[in-house]
């Protein structure tokens, strides 16, 4: 009996013992992430969380590739030959379930809640003032981004401006375009003035106020506010400059060059995209990627293919049917199909490594802006109109740029036909650069422009808000749903 | 003179004594009969040393000696009760017979028998719960790498599947169905104690279509186990807690068993493997015709313009393939005394994959130890480690072999690879047989896995035991790309290293005694503590100069990829118990709980409560059923009880930050960002699972006949679910406790001695229905998809939607030509558009029957067995022939069976493929393909030496045989194999064939020595 005791009781303390130490041994320890109260403290902290969320940049999602199966698909300028989830959106008859389209509005909203995590507690860090406003502006020029491609693609949609860090708030209704047309200005306005103007060393990639006065002379254009469009635009001419040679833009041993005003940055290793693969054709032959499988196709019947100067340098870099091969042999993919010249990584190492940086504003974006808006608020081109889009047109054809050109300079047209013209000069300068589709939108041309290339064109008038977000919405329902879907 | 007549009366009586013994001592043997006989084993024809032979009601009897023969003078027509730990007594009349032979059967049903459950054993008559046992006699002679494929089809109720076939590859296991949508499935393996989980190893992503998913459980040896236990319903599991509510597989390797002699025994076989099934894809001349076909149809030139000069095809599979060699030798020795015992064994494995470039290897060294210190005072050891080496297939390897034109050559003019051109290629233009001779990669893993017990008897009856565990796996992954991938063209090389350490405490006291004679106490509880800690490495590089590096050299790479660690530890902690009562070995009432407190559960539920109850009653002993003396068992039995599955991943209920590579600087230099990686749950918990289950054993004939049937009802709540919120929020997903799935089943096992006399003859069947259906879901829309299947499919296949099976197939159903040729699909909603409102569910991916038939024979010391094993009313989503079978709709070698097309000759309406064109196909009824099958897994004919008879002293038994398994499948299914599911076990993707390596016949000749 004595002994059942002892060992009982032992048993029992032994248990005790570690009954009570127990409730720290099932707190859950973490080695290879941080919690995130332990995070926003310093200084260091702030500047990973700016990087953190330009990250979403290179998502696969985003600039990464299906930002342009989303965005150059459904415009006149690109299709496709592959299966039907991607003819579906070069059709215009998707429907609201299109995996794509939930992607890349995932993806836009993951990158606005980043900064809205840095908006939100970067200013409680004790850290030098000026450097703080800078990396809190940068947020802002990335929500404000954001936003402008939300409000542009799909309309009105939800407008998260704080974080969001509990399920019970998950759910919000769609902001009208207007307050979200408003939003965006103030953050560019508040991002500009506190934004450096270049920027160096390990900093180049970073948003600076040129980019935050592009962006924002776009965002005004888009809503024809023309005589702030055109002023704003015109802070910016004369910071940038067109680089000679039309080609040389977007070389990848001269990137960030003078004429980039923001642009998304790879290097191939440690993050790389598709795009330059997929854009080219000619297989393994293609010198200027490692697989050219032809995924974006030039569409023949568009105005690039069928209305564009062949003599043009511009054009004979951007588009292509022939090339010569890695074995020296002139190769031809084909009339059905052609291919994009501009996406060149000739050192890649695998079809997902191309390291070029895929441009979202440059300085032709400023002189077109300018000269389009200057134009509608003068009532018609005036000589700084002209002058701005003669510029993107003799470098075109590898002329000096401050020279006038008899041949290929633009005079005397009307105020529609200049505006057509500077539509045109648009799409021909920015082919595969994720702008056609909103140049269409915001002249309502879209739909008419494509079915005049026999696409069917059921849907919309806009993208569809994503049918898994109207579900999982409490605040959604399928009325709120975009006409046409 | 006087004294002479008294003698004569004396003598008489003396006389009459001696005659009267003299008759009754010739009476006595007139009525005893001097027997010999022999006593073996049903399964195999071996004989049974040490057997005891007894004359019913008496006391006297013998022993079998080595070669399990006896001889016995017993009164004639005596009745003999012949009995052998491990096997059923039987009971036999001798008759006139002098010589006798009889064979016993390998236990499975014996009512003495002792069953391992869970932290004890129980007799069998005890049990309550739904427990199965495999017995290593069954499982002895199939070539198998790894154990679960030995369960296959023995047991009603489990399904495994062996969803790859690639030697070192991982079969699926599901007790009583799926319980889980996005938990892990899998049931808990405890192996000598020592409690392990088979998830994945090496940090696969959870679709895992790429490489063939690894198998922790192959680093142990199946000639090791002594029998498994299959634990299935919930008073037989609920002593797991939080981690029984997949079932649970208790594994108990062979130990030493005290003797005069110890034994050594060597045990071998020797195989070669076929492939039993190939595509059947059309050679040069019908693939040239197809293409022009195709080219005229679409109004584009002809590619072939002279087919005549294409006089020989490729057959690409027959490049691929070879007959590959499988072998096995493991030697052993194992003895002991009665104070100590012992069984040491060692193994080596070899299984050359059908495909070339593959195969798995595996040595391996046991140590079990029994030690008795002194009377109170014992321990138990169990330690093994192993070092398995896989060469891992690709399933790209052969989607690119069947797509590959037939009209183009493997090697060119110089000998080397052909490269292809545009116009040669498929969408891969990888040469094929490039890509598999030149890729490397290489899985190794180290194994150790043991355990020692000490155990102190307090009392009688009553013990404590401490158990220490360990189970360490190192695995080493060397990956290269010489050249010749779509993706990457540069040599490339990456290692991964994955360590993880799981360390066991189990403090148990139990008690076992029996009362007063008629009740009996069994009793334990007691205190866990299990601990896993796991790390991983990547490093890697592109752009070598030599490839004859390989992994071997990282640092001469010119381009470094980034590196990768991390680090993870998930707890637990528990508290158990049980109690058994049985009265009068009638009436038997259990009741077992647990609490675990698991790391992984959210802040607000750290800790779980898992009771469970069951009632059995042995009705034969009842009174009444004296009078039924055909029955010599009959036991119902109910049980019902609460189980918990704790695999929902670590880390998931808090809040955290994880580092993302960026991009930034003039040089273009990596930048690290820290962004949010989760919304968090607080309340995040186990998933919690109740059963239900009814139960019948039943036993007639002396055992000759027994069945054993259930009824269960499973249901599993607090689903763990990723519920979509809106993407709005920045995050797409948060992981909640929410929905159900339930699993209703009936299952029937039986075995039946037909024959018992020279030649034995006994069967064992087995068949179980399962329905599994999803009863709730978190989502609102009351569904979600799958992963979707990569390129070229690009869109998922199976949908987890409430009321319907967990992953049905969905898609579009087909309707037969239209007049240009083309498929119609039904407009199932009626909306004049087809389009994506036009899909329904297609199929299931789980059978809703399996069942298994075995029958063993043996006639003098001959012996054959046969094992067939099937399921019915499974579907298949048939990927290859989404590529193979499309009529060119994209470009790729196609099946001799897309012959029967519609061409502007025919106009053939009901041509079994549409006209040769450019039309995309979709996911529909078509490749959505019946995959039930009958499947003669195993043949064995063997031949056991007389060693006695030879006279050879030391040679105790030789065996040698032949055997053969998936010699003959039947079924409908088109692809390599019916038996197939693509990716990794807790994948929701179900059910895909994808370039999955096919499955091999396989011939095999074995021996087996004891000495």
């Amino acid at each position: 009996m004595k002994t059942i005791r002892y060992f009982t009781y032992s048993f029992l303390l032994l248990a005790a013992g570690l009954l009570h130490s127990c409730k720290d041994a099932l707190k859950e320890e973490v080695f290879s992430f941080v919690a995130t109260e332990n995070y926003w403290k310093t200084e260091a902290d702030a500047e990973a969380g700016i990087i953190g969320t330009y990250e979403s940049f290179l998502s696969s999602n985003y600039y990464g590739r299906f930002y342009f199966e989303l965005t150059e698909l459904p415009a006149d300028f690109v299709t496709i030959n592959r299966n039907d989830t991607y003819q579906t959106l070069d059709r215009w008859d998707l429907i609201a379930n299109h995996p794509f389209v939930l992607q890349v509005w995932n993806t836009m909203y993951q990158q606005i809640s980043r900064a809205n995590g840095v908006i939100q507690y970067v200013p409680a860090i004790a850290m030098d003032e000026q450097k703080k406003q800078a990396i809190v502006g940068e947020a802002k020029f990335i929500r404000a981004f954001n936003y402008f491609n939300i409000v542009r693609l799909w309309g009105d949609s939800p407008m998260p401006l704080a974080v969001i860090d509990n399920l019970a708030n998950t759910s919000l209704p769609r902001t009208s375009k207007t307050q979200i047309y408003a939003q965006i200005e103030q953050d560019l306005q508040e991002a500009e003035a506190v934004l450096p103007e270049t920027r160096t060393g390990a900093a180049v990639g970073r948003a600076t106020s040129g980019a935050a006065k592009t962006l924002l002379a776009w965002v005004y254009l888009t809503q024809e506010k023309w005589q702030e469009a055109a002023s704003k635009s015109n802070e910016v001419i004369g910071k940038y400059q067109l680089l000679p040679k039309f080609g040389d833009v977007f070389s990848g041993t001269n990137e960030n060059n003078a004429e980039i005003i923001f642009s998304v940055q790879f290097d191939g290793t440690n993050r790389g995209h598709s795009l330059t693969s997929f854009a080219h054709a000619g297989g393994t032959q293609n010198p200027n990627c490692t697989n050219g499988v032809r995924v974006y196709s030039v569409d023949n019947k568009s105005d690039i293919w069928t209305r564009w100067d062949t003599t043009e340098a511009r054009r004979n870099f951007s588009v292509y049917r022939y090339f010569t091969g890695r074995n020296g042999t002139r190769q031809d993919v084909g009339n059905d199909y052609p291919a994009f010249g501009k996406y060149n990584a000739p050192s890649e190492t695998g079809i997902n490594n191309s390291y070029i940086n895929p441009i979202v504003l440059r300085y032709p974006d400023v002189l077109l802006i300018f000269a389009e808006a200057e134009s509608q608020a003068k009532g018609g081109p005036t000589a700084e109109a002209y002058e701005a889009i003669n510029k993107i047109r003799r470098r075109a054809y590898n002329l000096p740029v401050d020279q006038p050109s008899a041949t290929v300079d633009l005079t005397g047209l009307s105020q529609q036909a200049f505006r057509d013209a500077v539509i045109q000069e648009r799409g021909f300068e920015f082919v595969m650069e994720c702008k056609r589709l909103y140049d269409l939108l915001r002249t309502g041309t879209f739909k008419s422009k494509i079915q005049s290339l026999g696409k069917a064109a059921t849907a919309g008038d806009l993208l569809p808000i994503p049918q898994s977000e109207i579900d999982a919405n409490a605040e959604m329902a399928s009325a709120d749903q975009n006409p046409g879907y | 003179m006087e004294a002479r007549p008294l003698l004569k009366p004396l003598r008489l009586v003396f006389l009459l004594q001696f005659l009267c013994m003299i008759h009754l001592s010739l009476a006595q043997s007139a009525v005893e009969v001097r027997l010999t006989g022999v006593i073996t084993s049903e399964m195999d024809g071996s004989p049974l040393p040490g057997a005891n032979v007894i004359v019913q009601s008496t006391s006297k009897g013998t022993t079998t000696d080595a070669n399990g023969q006896f001889q016995l003078t017993v009164p004639a027509n005596a009745t003999l009760v012949i009995s052998y730990i491990g096997y059923q007594s039987r009971t036999i009349a001798v008759g006139n017979q002098t010589q006798i032979k009889v064979a016993l059967t390998p236990d499975v049903s014996s009512l003495d028998e002792v069953v391992v459950v869970g932290y004890g054993t129980v007799k069998k008559s005890d049990l309550s719960g739904s427990v199965a046992t495999v017995a290593a006699e069954e499982i002895k002679s199939l070539p198998i790498a790894s154990l679960e494929q030995g369960i296959q089809g023995r047991v009603a109720g489990v399904q495994v599947m062996q969803g790859n076939s690639a030697p070192g590859g991982a079969p699926q296991v599901r007790i009583r169905g799926a319980n889980t949508v996005l938990g892990g499935s899998e049931p808990l393996y405890v192996i000598d104690g020592v409690p392990v989980y088979n998830a994945g190893l090496i940090n696969e992503d959870g679709l895992n279509i790429g490489t063939q998913p690894s198998n922790a459980l192959a680093s142990i040896n199946p000639n090791d186990i002594e029998s498994m236990e299959i634990l299935k319903d919930a008073s037989a599991t609920a002593i797991y807690g939080a981690r029984g509510a997949n079932g649970v597989v208790i594994i108990t390797t062979k130990r030493g068993k005290a003797g005069e002699r110890g034994q050594l025994s060597f045990e071998s076989y020797y195989g070669m493997q076929q492939v039993s099934n190939k595509l059947d894809l059309m050679n040069a001349q019908d693939f040239i015709r197809i293409m022009n076909e195709r080219a005229r149809n679409l109004g584009q030139a002809e590619p072939y313009a002279n087919p005549a000069q294409y006089t020989t095809s490729t057959d690409w599979q027959d490049l691929l393939f070879r007959t590959a060699p499988i072998q096995n030798y493991s030697l052993s020795y194992s003895g002991g005394s009665k104070q100590n015992q012992y069984n040491v064994s060692g193994n080596w494995f070899d299984q050359q994959g059908i495909v070339i470039n593959s195969g798995f290897k595996r040595g391996s060294v046991r140590i079990n130890l029994d030690n008795k210190i002194n009377d109170q005072l014992k321990f138990v050891t169990s330690l093994t480690a192993s070092r398995s080496i896989n060469n891992r297939a690709s399933n790209n390897w052969l989607s690119n072999a069947f797509s590959a034109f037939p009209t183009v050559n493997p090697y060119n003019s110089n000998g080397g690879y052909n490269d292809f051109s545009d116009s040669e290629a498929a969408a891969d233009p990888t040469n094929p047989l490039e890509v598999v001779e030149k890729s490397l990669n290489k899985l190794t893993v180290d194994r150790i896995l043991g355990s020692v017990m000490g155990e102190y008897t307090l009392l009688e009856g009553l013990t404590f035991s401490i158990r220490m565990g360990l189970d360490n796996q190192n695995q080493l992954n060397d990956i290269f790309v010489r050249r010749g991938n779509f993706t990457y063209p540069f040599p490339g090389a990456t290692v991964k290293q994955d360590y993880n350490t799981n360390v066991l405490n189990e403090n148990i006291l139990s008690f076992n005694r029996e009362l007063n004679g008629k009740h009996k106490i069994n009793a334990i509880t007691g205190f866990t503590w299990q601990q896993n800690t796991s790390r991983y490495f990547q490093q890697g590089g592109t752009g070598f100069q030599f490839e004859a590096f390989e992994t071997n050299n990282l640092g001469a790479a010119s381009i470094t990829e980034p590196n990768v660690s991390s680090k993870g530890q998930s707890t637990i902690l528990s508290w158990l118990g049980r109690v058994n009562y049985v009265f009068d070995d009638k009436y038997i009432v259990t009741f077992t709980s647990r609490a675990d407190g698991s790391s992984r559960f959210g802040e607000n539920n750290k800790w779980a409560f898992f009771p469970s109850g069951a009632l059995a009653w042995r009705v034969s002993r009842e009174n009444f059923m004296r009078n039924i003396p055909f029955i010599s068992d009959l036991k119902v039995r109910t049980s019902y009880g609460v189980t918990g599955n704790q695999e929902i991943g670590l880390y998931n209920s808090i809040s955290r930050m994880s580092s993302v590579v960026n991009v930034m600087g003039a040089s273009q230099n990596a930048a690290i960002g820290y962004v949010p990686t989760s919304l968090a749950n607080k309340d995040l918990k186990w998933e919690i699972n109740k059963q239900f289950d009814a139960g019948i054993d039943l036993s007639v004939w002396q055992g000759r006949v027994s069945l054993t049937a259930d009824y269960y009802i499973k249901r599993t709540d607090d689903l763990l679910a990723n519920l979509p919120i809106p993407g709005s929020s920045g995050f797409s997903t948060i992981l909640i406790n929410s929905g159900s799935i339930e699993n209703k089943g009936f299952e029937l096992g039986a075995t039946a001695h037909l024959i018992d006399k020279a030649f034995t003859w006994s069967i064992n069947a087995n068949i179980s229905r399962n329905n599994t259906k999803v009863l709730d879901l978190a989502v609102e829309t009351a569904e979600f998809f799958a992963a979707s299947i990569p390129s070229p499919i690009d869109r998922p296949v199976n949908i987890i939607r409430e009321g319907e099976v967990l992953s049905a197939f969905y898609g579009f159903v087909e309707d037969g030509l239209n007049e240009t040729g083309d498929i119609r699909y039904k407009d199932l909603n009626g909306d004049g558009v087809i389009n994506d409102n036009d899909q329904t569910i297609l199929g299931s991916p789980y059978p809703d029957i399996i069942y298994g038939f075995t029958s063993n024979m043996a006639f003098k010391n001959f012996y054959l067995s046969i094992f067939f094993q099937g399921v019915e009313g499974v579907s298949v989503f048939n990927s290859n022939e989404f590529l193979t079978g499309n009529s060119l709709a994209r470009i790729g070698n196609q099946l001799t069976a897309v012959n029967d097309r519609w061409t502007t000759d025919n106009f053939n309406p009901n041509a079994k493929y549409p006209r040769a064109s450019n039309i995309a196909n979709r996911v529909s009824d078509r490749y959505i393909q019946d995959a039930s099958y009958l499947r003669l897994k195993n043949i064995v004919l063997g031949y056991n030496l007389p060693a006695g008879k030879l006279g050879i002293s030391w040679l105790q038994a030789a065996r040698i045989y032949v055997s053969g398994q998936n010699l003959l499948t039947f079924t409908k299914y088109n692809g390599y194999d019916p038996e197939v599911s693509q990716t990794g076990t807790n994948s929701l993707v179900k059910g895909l064939d994808r370039g999955s390596y096919p499955s091999a016949k396989v011939y095999n000749i074995g021996l087996n020595v004891t000495f």
